[in-house]
């Protein structure tokens, strides 16, 4: 999964944040941008600050990408390993943070929206080297069932940050915090279950490292400094196994009662 | 055993504060696209390598791969890179940090690294990796987390080093760290005393005359790991070669250490074509160097050989010379006078009249000539403009700045660079492919690696090497009897450095010199010469047999 394709990403990112796609080809785009974004994203920062201090309207520049290497020079090819790319992301993560939307739904009826919250997470596993799982759970803060990929069921629903005509919220009976906190317990515990033979090999790992420097550094010669609690903090910072858990993003979301049904039952 | 789990501690204050406000939220688009984001940032597991996906304009090659891999899953990123010359230790060592950096495991690095070289490992990591890198300037900032670039000597200096010292940082990189084999000098204890997590050596001779050289490197990487200095002594002794006997020993430096060689990367190399130039002096050269022969023929001092070797090289070289000295030589004050008047009438010296002759040939490609005088510099760049052919010198005593610039002005514009010694070391030159040894060093290993810098990894096509030597002069004599012998020309380095290390030969051009100094006749010259060529063609032999020690564990 993850972008998949990386042209369409990008005229949603451009598009989304008030910027004009002036032309587009299959692998072009040519994207004249927000004054925000270019501030964002072009790094000139001298010329902002310029702009502002004069009270004039900046004027933002245009961007031409290309996703194929071979395309014209005058586009600047961009792919998952290119700084403008990095930039991109980094300015996104920032943006779709925290989210709170409605599904969106065309009725005459009063029509009552569940109250879900959704989280995604990251949780790396860090010994001598890393690696990661996402996670997203949503949970009914009704009756506060979860359930795993939430994400899944999300991307297959109309949404709005508006609620539509004659919908009503229901009011949650768990709590945003509550709710929060029974995912990460959630989480914890699958975590608890799991096998980490990852960090047994590197807790091992560490506690050789741990008697070889201690050898050392008994019979040590004096030409050594003693550098011993030094050496040591380091090889806990190189081994020490650990896991982290952090928030891509979350959010309330409003569904309705058929379509939570539908999820709780899939 | 008990793992530590972290939560994350911003997310729920910041939404419950964004609730209360009820504003600026994140539509499904933007929401999506950011999972999207993490997904596709995801690092899925353990062992795959990220980075080289993400650098498609990079081309690496198997063994760079198969090295980085073995750093980190199997050495935990600290290990002593140990690549010959020329097969991309940079390369190798820039993934390695770039991948960390992916991971999110390496926010701070400081690379150390000879100051001649510091733009060129800028450059190289930024255009080659993307990585965001800071050079030190005058007033470098050390308590920042980024990618710092500075010589050793720089970050030595006060205030830098306490400074430096409080640091934690998470990557460390040391280039040339042969430098750092003898324990007791400041270079070892400053790196010694760093405060650092990932740490990388990089050297190309990891073993240079003892045992202890790899002792020493080591336990900067790992103390204790080849025990304390006593024990370790008393076990593998002073003997200078049982690295390559003793298994044990070989053993356990593979687990550190990685050693690629040419013959096992299995990779094409360009051909090195060799060419000797034999040139005769014309009749005025001649008598001029016949009479310096004579008058200093009683004194068979250092005085003697230099100005012989230098009007092989030009005129200028030696009358500059001679007219220093001259207060110091009373006796031949006359002979020496007559001398200078009878150079001052000398025609273009031959050499470079060969010079202009072969880089006509060249059809304009580029090419790098070498000398060792600094006049001869002046007076080649001053010859070649005369027949319209332009050049840009090269020396060690030009700033950073300057080099950068005249190696671009030299890549872009002149179709010639004209180096010193000194200046040759660590530029690279790949896209120039003759080269012309305008005087030959009398230490091998330099030649090898003033070849190096245009024969090497990113070389597309085959190098041409010319080496200039005037006909029954002392040059002739270095080049029959000393490098012809040892078939320097022939075999492709490896081996050489280290044979000359063992044999306690690293200064071998002061070692002929003192053949020069100390012989009387010509007789005895070529038999000394010859003997030591023996010595060293004979442990050449020796060394093919035996294995190489640290190499990869996969080959």
């Amino acid at each position: 999964m993850g972008i998949e394709n990386l042209h369409k990403f990008l005229y949603t990112f451009f598009s989304e944040n008030n910027s004009q796609i002036t032309n587009q080809s299959k692998t072009t785009l040519d994207i004249q941008l927000s004054p925000e974004l270019d501030e964002q994203l072009m790094n000139r920062p001298f010329y902002w600050q310029y702009v502002k201090k004069m009270g004039l309207q900046g004027e933002a520049t245009s961007l031409h990408l290309t996703v194929d290497p071979n395309e014209d020079s005058k586009y600047e090819f961009i792919h998952f390993g290119s700084p403008r790319l990095q930039k991109i992301m980094e300015i996104l993560a920032d943006k779709g943070k925290y989210a709170k939307l409605y599904q969106s739904v065309d009725t005459n009826q009063h029509t009552p929206l569940v109250p879900w919250f959704v989280l995604n997470v990251k949780i790396s596993y860090i010994g001598t080297v890393k690696k990661e799982i996402l996670k997203s759970i949503g949970i009914n803060m009704i009756n506060g069932a979860m359930v795993n990929q939430m994400i899944d069921h999300c991307r297959h629903i109309n949404w709005d940050i508006k609620i539509s005509d004659f919908c009503y919220t229901l009011t949650p009976l768990i709590h945003v915090k509550h709710s929060y906190q029974r995912i990460i317990q959630l989480m914890k515990e699958h975590i608890q279950q799991e096998s980490h033979q990852w960090a047994v090999d590197a807790w091992n790992k560490m506690n050789e490292e741990k008697t070889l420097l201690q050898e050392f550094y008994q019979t040590e010669d004096n030409d050594y400094q003693n550098h011993y609690q030094q050496e040591l903090a380091s090889i806990e910072a190189l081994y020490q196994p650990k896991i982290e858990l952090s928030v891509v993003n979350g959010g309330l979301f409003f569904i309705t009662q058929p379509t939570t049904f539908q999820i709780l039952n899939t | 055993m008990n793992i530590e789990i972290q939560s994350d501690q911003d997310f729920l204050p910041v939404f419950v504060e964004k609730l209360d406000q009820d504003r600026s939220f994140a539509n499904w688009q933007l929401f999506y696209s950011t999972y999207q984001v993490a997904e596709s940032k995801q690092i899925k597991n353990f062992h795959d390598l990220q980075a080289p996906h993400l650098l498609p304009h990079v081309n690496f090659l198997s063994h760079q791969l198969a090295c980085v891999k073995q750093v980190l899953h199997r050495m935990n990123g600290r290990a002593i890179l140990a690549d010959e010359v020329g097969l991309g230790k940079t390369i190798e060592a820039g993934l390695i940090l770039k991948e960390y950096m992916l991971r999110g495991l390496v926010k701070k690095a400081l690379l150390l690294v000879p100051a001649s070289l510091v733009n060129q490992w800028a450059t190289e990591l930024t255009q080659k990796f993307y990585l965001p890198v800071v050079t030190s300037r005058k007033k470098p900032i050390w308590d920042q987390d980024n990618i710092m670039i500075t010589s050793i000597d720089m970050a030595k200096r006060e205030p830098n080093q306490s400074i430096i010292l409080e640091q934690q940082y998470d990557f460390v990189l040391v280039d040339e760290a042969h430098k750092l084999k003898n324990h007791k000098t400041k270079n070892h204890q400053f790196v010694r005393a760093l405060n650092k997590k990932y740490f990388l050596l990089l050297t190309a001779t990891p073993v240079q005359n003892k045992l202890s050289d790899i002792f020493n490197l080591v336990s900067l990487l790992k103390p204790g790991y080849l025990g304390d200095y006593k024990t370790f002594s008393e076990k593998f002794g002073k003997r200078n070669t049982t690295l390559e006997n003793d298994a044990h020993l070989k053993q356990l430096i593979k687990q550190v250490m990685v050693r690629n060689r040419r013959k096992d990367t299995g990779l094409e190399w360009t051909n090195r074509n060799v060419e000797t130039v034999l040139i005769s002096f014309s009749q005025e050269e001649k008598e001029a160097y016949q009479m310096l022969q004579n008058i200093t023929d009683d004194y068979a001092s250092f005085a003697k050989i230099t100005y012989l070797r230098e009007l092989c090289s030009s005129r200028e070289a030696c009358y500059l010379s001679i007219k220093k000295n001259q207060e110091q030589v009373q006796n031949q004050k006359k002979d020496y006078l007559s001398l200078l008047e009878k150079i001052e009438t000398l025609p273009n010296h031959a050499k470079a009249i060969k010079v202009v002759e072969l880089i006509q040939s060249f059809n304009n490609e580029k090419c790098i000539i070498f000398t060792e005088y600094r006049a001869t510099q002046v007076y080649l760049q001053w010859f070649l403009k005369q027949h319209g052919i332009t050049s840009v010198p090269f020396r060690g005593g030009f700033k950073r700045g300057k080099k950068d610039w005249m190696k671009q002005l030299f890549e872009n514009h002149a179709q010639v660079l004209i180096a010193t010694e000194a200046g040759g070391e660590g530029i690279n030159l790949q896209f120039c492919q003759h080269m012309i040894n305008y005087d030959l060093p009398w230490n091998p290993m330099r030649l090898e690696q003033r070849i190096g810098r245009i024969h090497r990894y990113g070389q597309t096509k085959d190098v041409h090497i010319y080496n200039f030597a005037i006909e029954h002069t002392i040059e002739a004599h270095i080049l029959q009897l000393l490098y012809n012998k040892i078939g320097l020309f022939e075999r492709i380095i490896g081996d050489l450095d280290a044979i000359l290390a063992e044999l306690d030969l690293s200064h071998i051009d002061k070692e002929v010199e003192q053949i020069f100094k100390e012989s009387v006749s010509e007789g005895e010259i070529k038999i000394k010469l010859d003997n030591l060529s023996s010595v060293i063609v004979n442990n050449l032999g020796q060394k093919e047999q035996e294995n190489n020690y640290g190499n990869r564990e996969s080959s």
